[in-house]
């Protein structure tokens, strides 16, 4: 109630016109508007920095996973109706775990270089690069390829819902 | 008696929310399928930047089938100098996940861009969000078949 009848007594101030108290409280309102939208930018961009740290975190995951036939992991960063496209097929969930479960880990080898994670509210893309070394009696293959995964973010955590890769001309 | 009691039958499962959401989930997919065909590859060959504006996000990112990476000023400039660009797309299917989407399928693309003569066979992810109540798209991939 006592909150109501202030916003009555400012508004009554405003009508009072532009020398009245109204000019000294106006300056007072722009800075808590001023604050207000900072703190939720602040807050917006201190969540996309815990995504995005979250999604880098869960890439290297994988990837680990991947070198070491960890297929429980694996199951846990990739969702159940995840689609990859891997050497130009589509693979599902099923199909991802059954070749790694089956790879020689010691034939693939992969670096991981620099990536980048765009969020868009519950949603995240990553690109990025990486180098991919197999061994196959005695012979070395090289490929440098370029990725984009999508990941959203279901039950209180990202999973990954998308991913594929293209070899690159370099 | 019979048939009255098939009609309310009926319009309980339609009224439910179950076969709602069903159809709500039917529309979003023959939307996304709509502005995959006509908001993107339709316009990319009729270079209609303005509609590849409107779909593209401003953050969009396509990883192309030779490996580079493209923005979205990049796309609509190739898009811009292209002669001619001619898709054939099949395979098309729509995943939801909430207000994210992907699209996966097959294109043959012939055509010009800049004097050289491209053709290719790659299959494709495009991811969309819905933004404000619009879908658009934030990210391509696309690797040649094997």
């Amino acid at each position: 109630m006592g909150h109501h009848r202030q916003f009555i007594d400012a508004i009554d101030m405003r009508r009072a016109g532009p020398n009245s108290d109204w000019s000294a409280i106006r300056p007072m309102c722009l800075m808590l508007l001023l604050c207000t939208s900072t703190a939720t930018w602040l807050s917006a961009q201190q969540s996309d920095t815990a995504a995005s740290g979250a999604i880098r975190a869960l890439e290297r995951e994988w990837v680990e996973a991947q070198s070491h036939n960890d297929n429980r992991a694996l199951s846990l960063i990739l969702d159940r109706e995840v689609v990859y496209v891997e050497y130009g097929r589509l693979v599902t969930k099923a199909d991802y775990l059954l070749r790694i479960k089956h790879q020689d880990a010691s034939t693939d080898e992969i670096v991981m270089e620099p990536m980048i994670v765009r969020v868009f509210g519950n949603t995240a893309i990553v690109t990025g690069s990486y180098q991919e070394t197999q061994r196959q009696g005695g012979m070395r293959k090289f490929t440098r390829w370029r990725f984009v995964d999508t990941w959203v973010y279901k039950e209180h955590s990202w999973v990954l819902i998308a991913a594929g890769s293209t070899p690159t001309r370099d | 008696m019979r048939r009255g009691f098939l009609l309310t039958m009926l319009l309980a499962v339609l009224a439910s929310p179950g076969a709602g959401q069903q159809s709500d989930r039917r529309d979003i997919e023959s939307k996304l399928l709509a502005l995959e065909k006509v908001g993107k590859l339709q316009a990319i060959q009729l270079k209609d930047l303005k509609m590849l504006n409107e779909v593209l996000h401003e953050n969009y990112v396509l990883v192309d089938q030779d490996g580079s990476l493209l923005n979205k000023a990049q796309v609509l400039a190739y898009v811009g100098k292209a002669t001619s660009m001619q898709y054939f797309v099949s395979e098309m299917t729509v995943r939801l996940h909430g207000n994210t989407a992907f699209v996966t399928g097959v294109y043959r693309l012939n055509g010009v861009v800049a004097g050289r003569r491209i053709e290719q066979r790659v299959r494709f992810i495009d991811t969309w969000v819905e933004k404000e109540g619009k879908w658009v798209t934030i990210a391509s991939l696309s690797t040649p078949l094997t």
